[in-house]
């Protein structure tokens, strides 16, 4: 059990997600990065799709109210009643102990606990969505009870936390499907060659981008649904990449999706930082995500 | 009927056409219906003006095997004749009152006929999103399309009942946006996550007095 103390620049609970209701208007909402999230989750030997916190930026400070182990991505070390602590293996917290995660090395990162963290569902998920449902992300006072705990004591593991990210001079690589209305593009060719920058006002309904302005000479488009990672152009030709908390319908140029391969760099990538997008067909990379996931639910990310 | 994959877990299956006959959009949301009460492992469905868009598990089942049923269930529409299911109509209370018709008179005409012209016809449900509950809605009067507000506001009140463009609708929440807004219904539009309309209802606007607004609106918080 811990207590929040402060809440840090915006964390929540998040698991992977809820299904069935986007028709109702409801996106998924769930962790951005899944790959950090569920592996988050594998270092503590818990179900990969055990809820977890998801900070931003900044992480949380709590207070441990019972006994609970943790383990941490995102950031290499959080403070320890003062004292700085490894997070590169779980970390065994004990009634009483002042924990503070401070800054992120990038964007996103994730607690999981040992056991089963406790909230409301709403529409089969614990997830919070930033601007819906009546759950909210995590205030100063929170109370977070977890339950059965892993009796048997874990066995110490220190995982490679990061997959090889593609790059091109030094920034990482974007892999892209074409998109329904790609063919309105004038200068889809730039797209695929300039670098685009992380704009400081993404958040969790979207990753927003500039660079090289998208040419086309309509940019709406009849209202229809959105998807994960799908790329939308608005008439000031900056394209922006939808996620978790997106509307579930939009009418604006759909370029392309994210490869949900590549959709944890985009969830972590630092603001301001410079990425490149890549094209790539369906079939690859649905055989990328196969891969990627086999990866998280084997041995691949264990020592 | 096409099939098209769009990612890697998500599929469309569209007529080669732009707008739909309401036959046409009722098959949509008849194969929609199919499509989940199989036994394929699916996400989530969903349908537009003009497609059904279809997101499955790909760990569960594999992209051709997902086509194929698809493919069946679509032969099968054509040979079930589409009974023409009872129309369910969601009648909407409205007050048209000044108070909440806040852009009123952009509409350049007296407020009588504003509101014979909107609430005389019955509005098919073609898709729910942007908000939960929010409903696309076709077949407002010609008389009353109007274009959007320049400058979004950045708050229009839940209930708020507007103009944007050929589209009519409700707000189901308070949110920031552009439409001309010509009244406001007391009633909720989503009851625990669930709209109270779905594709292929009909919505009929009905006029109240602020008063009723007022008792209905009670009635609700209470």
């Amino acid at each position: 059990m811990i207590r929040i103390i402060k809440p840090g620049m915006y964390s929540s609970i998040q698991d992977l997600g809820r299904t069935g209701v986007e028709k109702f208007g409801q996106s998924e909402s769930g962790a951005m990065n899944f790959r950090a999230m569920m592996l988050s989750n594998k270092m503590l030997d818990n179900p990969l799709s055990n809820p977890v916190i998801e900070m931003t930026i900044v992480g949380p400070e709590f207070e441990v109210l019972k006994d609970i182990t943790i383990a941490v991505f995102g950031t290499e070390k959080i403070r320890l009643n003062g004292s700085i602590v490894s997070t590169a293996s779980f970390i065994e917290l004990k009634e009483g102990d002042h924990v503070k995660v401070g800054r992120l090395l990038d964007t996103r990162g994730y607690i999981a606990v040992d056991g089963r963290m406790n909230s409301n569902h709403i529409l089969g998920s614990q997830s919070v969505h930033s601007q819906l449902l009546d759950i909210h992300p995590l205030r100063k006072g929170d109370v977070i009870k977890i339950d059965g705990a892993n009796e048997a004591s874990l066995e110490k593991k220190i995982m490679s936390k990061y997959p090889t990210v593609k790059t091109y001079k030094g920034k990482p690589v974007i892999r892209v499907m074409i998109g329904e209305d790609a063919e309105r593009v004038k200068n889809l060719d730039s797209f695929f060659k300039e670098s685009y920058t992380i704009q400081s006002d993404s958040n969790r309904m979207a990753i927003k981008l500039s660079g090289t302005k998208i040419e086309a000479d309509e940019y709406d488009i009849v209202s229809d649904v959105t998807r994960l990672g799908l790329i939308q152009v608005t008439k000031d030709g900056n394209p922006m990449v939808l996620m978790n908390d997106r509307q579930t319908t939009g009418g604006y140029l759909r370029l392309g999706t994210v490869a949900k391969v590549d959709l944890p760099i985009l969830a972590d990538a630092r603001l301001e930082s410079l990425v490149y997008f890549e094209e790539i067909s369906i079939e690859d990379a649905r055989a990328l995500y196969n891969e990627e996931m086999e990866r998280i639910q084997g041995t691949y990310y264990l020592p | 009927m096409n099939i098209k994959e769009i990612s890697e877990d998500r599929l469309v299956i569209f007529k080669d056409k732009n707008t739909l006959t309401i036959k046409e959009h009722e098959k949509l949301i008849s194969l929609m219906q199919q499509i989940e009460e199989s036994m394929m492992p699916i996400l989530n469905v969903n349908v537009s003006y003009n497609a059904v868009t279809v997101q499955w598990d790909i760990f569960k089942m594999d992209v051709n095997d997902v086509k194929e049923n698809i493919q069946t269930l679509i032969k099968n529409l054509d040979h079930i004749k589409i009974e023409t299911l009872e129309k369910k109509i969601v009648e909407i209370p409205v007050c048209y009152d000044s108070e909440f018709g806040i852009d009123q008179d952009k509409f350049d005409m007296p407020i009588e006929e504003l509101i014979e012209l909107h609430t005389k016809n019955e509005y098919r449900v073609y898709m729910l999103g942007f908000l939960p509950g929010f409903m696309y809605l076709g077949g407002l009067d010609k008389r009353l399309y109007k274009e959007r507000l320049d400058t979004p506001r950045k708050k229009i009140d839940k209930g708020s009942v507007g103009i944007a463009g050929g589209q009519t609708g409700v707000y189901p929440q308070n949110a920031p946006g552009g439409w001309n807004i010509i009244g406001r219904t007391p009633i909720e539009m989503v009851k625990e996550g669930i709209p109270i309309v779905r594709p292929g209802n009909y919505v009929k606007f009905n006029s109240i007095t602020i008063d009723e607004y007022r008792r209905l609106n009670n009635d609700k918080n209470n």
